[in-house]
């Protein structure tokens, strides 16, 4: 219950604002992690932080704030690409018309990045949050909204996955 | 039979160094000044669509009333059933205690469903039990356990409800949200009572898009009315919690050896899932033998399918330490 809600909401906004500015490429690499090309990954962070900043009121806790708008940024990744993915990386293929490996996208080594693409949605996002932004388990559990033990058990799992390709490729 | 871990060690080795690699070129990707212009713009619209709007602060809200006394009625307004049962009595375990419904909640719609029973503790009067020959007069002891035993009861149920009551209250707050599903149970049963130790068993179960159980164990000592810790049952100063440790990671290591389907978070490269030892807190109770039974809950020592596991402590394992 507030009891000066007009004001809380203002410092609210403005603590949010100030984190985005901070972070935005970290929203960025993530984004385009998901989306393979600049434009697409430019485009969810900045609606990420729309979204963000109109629902500013909604936060009821700011010591979670970072958590909170890492968490909108995720999911605006997985809004732009449509349901969480569980299908595998050749039917997305399919289905969007892209591919790893076109000039569009800057990566050096393909093949570790293809390797991500076998994980869902979710798992990808605990694989980077984990590897790429070295969060700690239970920062990741809060930003996906789960428990410790299922983002543990996923993370196992992801790493066997990547295991099985990794070891496939080495051995063609 | 010695486990083989370095070939396995050196496969998962590769999988982090590759990550490892990945993540430079992962940080080197940055927005261009373009962008960052253009994200500026956004948050500017976004302040300016907030000022705009008139928000409407329109809140609804449901509360569900607690009667003062025992029977809780819950009615929900919703399409489908929504039901509640009064009292339900379980006849007395043993002498001194009993298990009562506290709080039946139920709801059913298309992608929520809701069957919560919230248990609670009663001490048995013994001035009007129906045992009375066997508790012919009341003696100061007695009296005395029974108090502690009083007091004992309402720390557990008190803290059952405030477990079962966020269960709820997080269950209700799903309900804004038509589209997804959520499905939650919450049952409890007495395991393994003798004359000495009684053990509430509270178990909890929740789905979304996948299912998750977690328990509680609260053991009372029946001879002297209070809460059995798991230290109560060592000797001071007795490092039973290197013991019991120990011997589990022996039975993990056994199960995994002669079952290639077991797997416990023992010697996985990612150091922080392992198992190392259990606490003061780790959930425990009696069984039937008067053996120690540790329980974990599911993805606390091994992966989610293995579900909720047990270790039983053999006697001999703790027979000096015990008091």
């Amino acid at each position: 219950m507030h009891f000066f809600p007009g004001k809380k909401n203002k410092t609210n906004k403005e603590a949010i604002e100030q984190i985005i500015l901070d972070k935005y490429n970290q929203y960025y690499r993530l984004a385009y992690s998901y989306v393979h090309n600049e434009a697409d990954a430019g485009d969810i962070v900045q609606n990420g932080a729309y979204k963000a900043i109109r629902s500013s009121h909604t936060l009821k806790n700011m010591e979670y704030a970072e958590t909170w708008v890492y968490r909108i940024m995720l999911n605006e990744c997985f809004r732009y690409l449509g349901q969480p993915k569980t299908v595998s990386y050749e039917s997305l293929q399919e289905e969007k018309g892209f591919e790893l490996g076109s000039t569009e996208d800057k990566y050096r080594d393909i093949d570790l990045w293809r390797a991500l693409e076998i994980l869902s949605d979710k798992d990808k996002a605990i694989i980077i949050m984990k590897y790429f932004e070295d969060k700690k388990l239970e920062e990741i559990a809060e930003v996906l909204e789960e428990n410790l033990s299922t983002v543990k058990s996923r993370l196992y799992r992801s790493i066997k996955k990547l295991q099985e390709i990794l070891s496939e490729d080495t051995e063609k | 039979m010695i486990y083989d871990f370095s070939e396995k060690k050196n496969e998962q080795e590769q999988v982090g160094e590759k990550l490892r690699q990945m993540k430079q070129e992962y940080e080197s990707m940055q927005m261009s000044e373009a962008q960052l212009q253009e994200l500026r713009q956004s948050i500017e619209k976004a302040d300016r669509d907030n000022k705009k709007e008139h928000r409407n602060h329109n809140m609804v809200k449901y509360v569900a009333g607690f009667a003062a006394a025992m029977a809780v009625f819950v009615a929900l307004p919703n399409t489908s059933a929504s039901v509640a049962h009064a009292m339900e009595q379980i006849p007395v375990i043993g002498k001194l205690v009993e298990v009562v419904t506290f709080r039946d909640y139920k709801y059913e719609s298309d992608t929520k469903t809701a069957d919560i029973e919230v248990p609670k503790l009663d001490v048995v009067d013994i001035e009007n039990s129906a045992n009375v020959e066997e508790n012919s007069g009341i003696t100061p002891e007695n009296a005395e356990v029974q108090e502690t035993l009083k007091k004992t009861a309402e720390e557990i149920n008190a803290e059952i409800q405030r477990i079962t009551g966020e269960i709820i209250a997080d269950f209700e707050a799903t309900l804004e949200n038509e589209d997804g599903y959520k499905d939650v149970i919450v049952k409890s049963e007495v395991v393994a009572t003798t004359e000495d130790f009684f053990t509430l068993k509270l178990m909890c179960y929740e789905a979304a898009a996948s299912g998750y159980e977690w328990n509680y164990y609260y053991t009372i000592d029946l001879e002297t009315g209070k809460r059995l810790q798991l230290k109560d049952i060592f000797g001071e100063d007795t490092d039973y919690i290197t013991l019991i440790s120990e011997n589990i990671k022996e039975q993990m290591q056994a199960q995994m050896d002669a079952d290639e389907n077991v797997i416990y978070w023992l010697n996985d490269e990612m150091e922080e899932l392992n198992f190392k030892q259990i606490t003061e807190e780790t959930s425990f109770y009696l069984n039937e033998d008067r053996h120690v039974v540790i329980a974990f809950n599911e993805g606390d020592v091994a992966p989610m399918y293995m579900g909720t596991v047990e270790f039983v402590i053999p006697a001999e394992v703790l027979k000096d330490i015990r008091k």
